[in-house]
């Protein structure tokens, strides 16, 4: 009797990188060290003790008393509301610019790509120090009541945010069929009526990619923020250093924990919403 | 004969340095299918996208139904087009793509969704009408691409290398389909194609273009007996091109002295031809008969004779293409194709036999072009 043969295992291809130890060790540090600072960041938050530095026991005090902070909370409700109009407007600012530099060609076109990604580019102290003297030389009003005080991070924002949602566009663009739009028109459409319904559709996941990118540069800017912002606006990322620099208490680690869950969920819509396709027809 | 649903005069168009087109007048029939063929960047799509509108001459006038439409963007003009890609709308499914032309010119809900419903049906895709496009075959798509041009019963329906994508056995038969297609909806079809075969099987009448211009226009039987110059003689099938001096002898034929050769050829008559001038005289292979010296046919059968030598033989399944060696020069070689009618595992002949061509008068053209 042949004794039944054992079955080898395959020696592990160049990709699978979860079948060989020092990969996965390799594996493993990546992620410890991307990920342990934002752990130990949320864990401490529930930490039982106000200097932070030994674990003393499980609470949730420091939500309640961050939630308490009433200039915190100014600074939050700020945030968001920056972010979102930043968003808004980057997207629609940023979508036209993609646009029409795909679609048309004009004299001085590579002037303007390039003014489209300067201020990818420049550091943001530079922007910062630009749109300080910007906004003081025009004479854009200090004393403007809640939200329009703070129209001018809002415009900052959108400015710095708008070349990243055009770069995501555009590369989108790049994918673009052009005989559609000319099906389009082939078939009875004037020229708006085919971009709407053949450009702005296939855009459409570069929209919400350059709308969640606009909405996290603007959440987290610290810079550019720290120059424009006014004596009584403050953001969250602004009013977290200010705090740091007493010290990092629980309360801190309680704030940054509810902004990384604000992230994180905002990233998982957009990714849930790509991956829902668009599929209502217009019949 | 009818009146033209499209007439183009003159066309011209130049991109940058490149003239596209330059001077193409062409006339499309009521209810006939009709071919635009040529080599790639002859031009061919280019006439087609300036018939659509997609493209604006920079000379030049379309009429679309005796109305001139040169100028008219592509919505206001009654002729739709099924695009290279297909171009479905992929967010759309099968039926909301069909009934786009309808709702783009103001057809109601209802209405749009029967007819694009009776369209797919006419293609053979009814109750395929909630699939995307990304859920269809390739032939599927084409199907929908054609339903989407066909439901708003334009005026003419241009085809812009449709089979291109598909593959062989597919192509095959969706040139039938495009065929008894055009029967049942009873308007004129352009096609666009670099595909000699798909123009011969399928078109009323063909343009053959190259360099922007078209070199003739003719139904495929014409093209193929009768071209007009070298050019549509070797673009159409192949061809055996002897150069030499023609001489008008009367009586409806013409003679061909052939330096290279050292022989007298008889061609049929052509238009425009005059004594002395260079000429050439285009066989078709398979015209061309193959015998060994001394069982050659004679009289009219043979009023073309040339002796030569097996140089090579191909062996091409259905038939085979015999090289034969008729002069020294290197064009003094001649392309014969005989079907294999018996069994081909024993060629009738091997290289280095000797071998007699002979063909008939009106088998070869002579051209002078």
């Amino acid at each position: 009797m042949k004794a039944p043969t054992k079955r080898r295992r395959a020696p592990p291809g160049p990709l699978d990188y979860t079948r060989r130890a020092w990969m996965r060790f390799v594996l493993l540090a990546v992620f410890v060290f991307l990920y342990a600072p934002l752990a130990a960041l949320i864990a401490f938050s529930f930490n039982d003790s106000k200097r932070n530095i030994v674990w003393r026991g499980f609470t949730t005090k420091y939500y309640e008393k961050a939630a308490a902070n009433e200039v915190l909370v100014e600074a939050f409700v700020n945030s968001l509301l920056i972010a979102f109009f930043t968003a808004a407007v980057a997207t629609v600012l940023g979508a036209a610019a993609a646009w029409l530099l795909w679609r048309y060609r004009f004299p001085f076109k590579w002037v303007c790509e390039g003014a489209v990604a300067l201020p990818i580019v420049i550091p943001e102290i530079c922007m910062g120090v630009a749109m300080l003297v910007f906004f003081s030389r025009i004479g854009w009003p200090d004393d403007l009541p809640w939200p329009l005080n703070l129209s001018r991070i809002g415009i900052a924002h959108v400015s710095f945010a708008f070349p990243f949602v055009a770069f995501v566009v555009r590369a989108r663009l790049a994918s673009f069929n052009r005989e559609l739009e000319e099906a389009a028109r082939d078939l009875g459409a004037g020229p708006w009526a085919a971009l709407r319904d053949t450009v702005i559709p296939h855009m459409r996941p570069g929209f919400m990619a350059g709308a969640l990118l606009a909405f996290i540069l603007s959440l987290d800017d610290f810079v550019i923020t720290f120059f424009t912002s006014g004596p009584d606006t403050i953001t969250f990322p602004v009013k977290v250093y200010s705090m740091v620099r007493f010290s990092v208490t629980p309360e801190v680690n309680a704030a940054s924990t509810v902004l990384v869950a604000v992230t994180a969920a905002a990233t998982a819509l957009a990714v849930g919403l790509r991956n829902r396709q668009f599929r209502e027809g217009f019949l | 004969m009818t009146a033209p649903v499209i007439r183009a005069a003159g066309l011209r168009k130049r991109f940058g340095t490149v003239e596209a087109v330059r001077d193409v007048s062409l006339e499309i029939r009521a209810g006939e299918f009709f071919a635009l063929l040529g080599p790639s960047g002859c031009g061919k799509t280019t006439v087609l996208r300036m018939l659509a509108g997609l493209e604006q001459p920079d000379a030049g006038t379309v009429f679309i139904d005796g109305r001139d439409m040169t100028g008219e963007p592509p919505n206001r003009r009654s002729v739709n087009m099924v695009f290279q890609s297909y171009a479905l709308f992929p967010h759309l499914s099968a039926r909301d793509n069909v009934a786009y032309g309808l709702r783009a010119s103001g057809t109601g809900r209802a209405e749009a969704r029967s007819r694009a419903e009776e369209t797919l049906e006419l293609v053979a895709l009814g109750g395929y009408g909630g699939r995307m496009p990304d859920q269809l075959s390739g032939g599927e798509r084409q199907r929908v691409a054609l339903a989407r041009a066909l439901v708003k019963r334009p005026r003419a329906l241009l085809l812009d290398e449709p089979l291109s994508a598909l593959d062989a056995p597919l192509r095959e038969q969706m040139r039938f389909e495009l065929v008894r297609l055009r029967e049942t909806v009873g308007i004129a079809f352009v096609l666009v194609t670099h595909d000699r075969e798909e123009a011969l099987s399928m078109a009323d009448r063909a343009a053959v273009m190259e360099g922007g211009t078209i070199r003739q226009t003719a139904p495929p039987v014409e093209l193929y007996e009768r071209p007009a110059d070298r050019f549509v003689a070797g673009f159409i099938g192949a061809v055996n091109l002897i150069a030499g001096t023609g001489r008008q002898v009367g009586n409806g034929s013409f003679e061909i002295d052939a330096p290279g050769l050292g022989v007298r050829l008889r061609g049929a008559e052509a238009p425009g031809l005059q004594s002395g001038c260079a000429v050439w005289l285009a066989v078709r292979p398979e015209k061309i008969a193959i015998t060994r010296p001394g069982d050659e046919p004679s009289g009219a059968a043979a009023a073309n004779r040339l002796a030569g030598t097996v140089e090579e033989v191909s062996y091409r399944g259905g038939l085979s293409i015999y090289c034969i060696r008729v002069g020294p020069s290197p064009e003094g070689t001649v392309r014969v194709a005989r079907p294999n009618a018996g069994s081909a595992l024993v060629q009738p002949f091997t290289v280095g036999d000797r071998a007699v061509l002979t063909w008939p008068a009106e088998a070869g053209t002579v051209l002078v072009s």
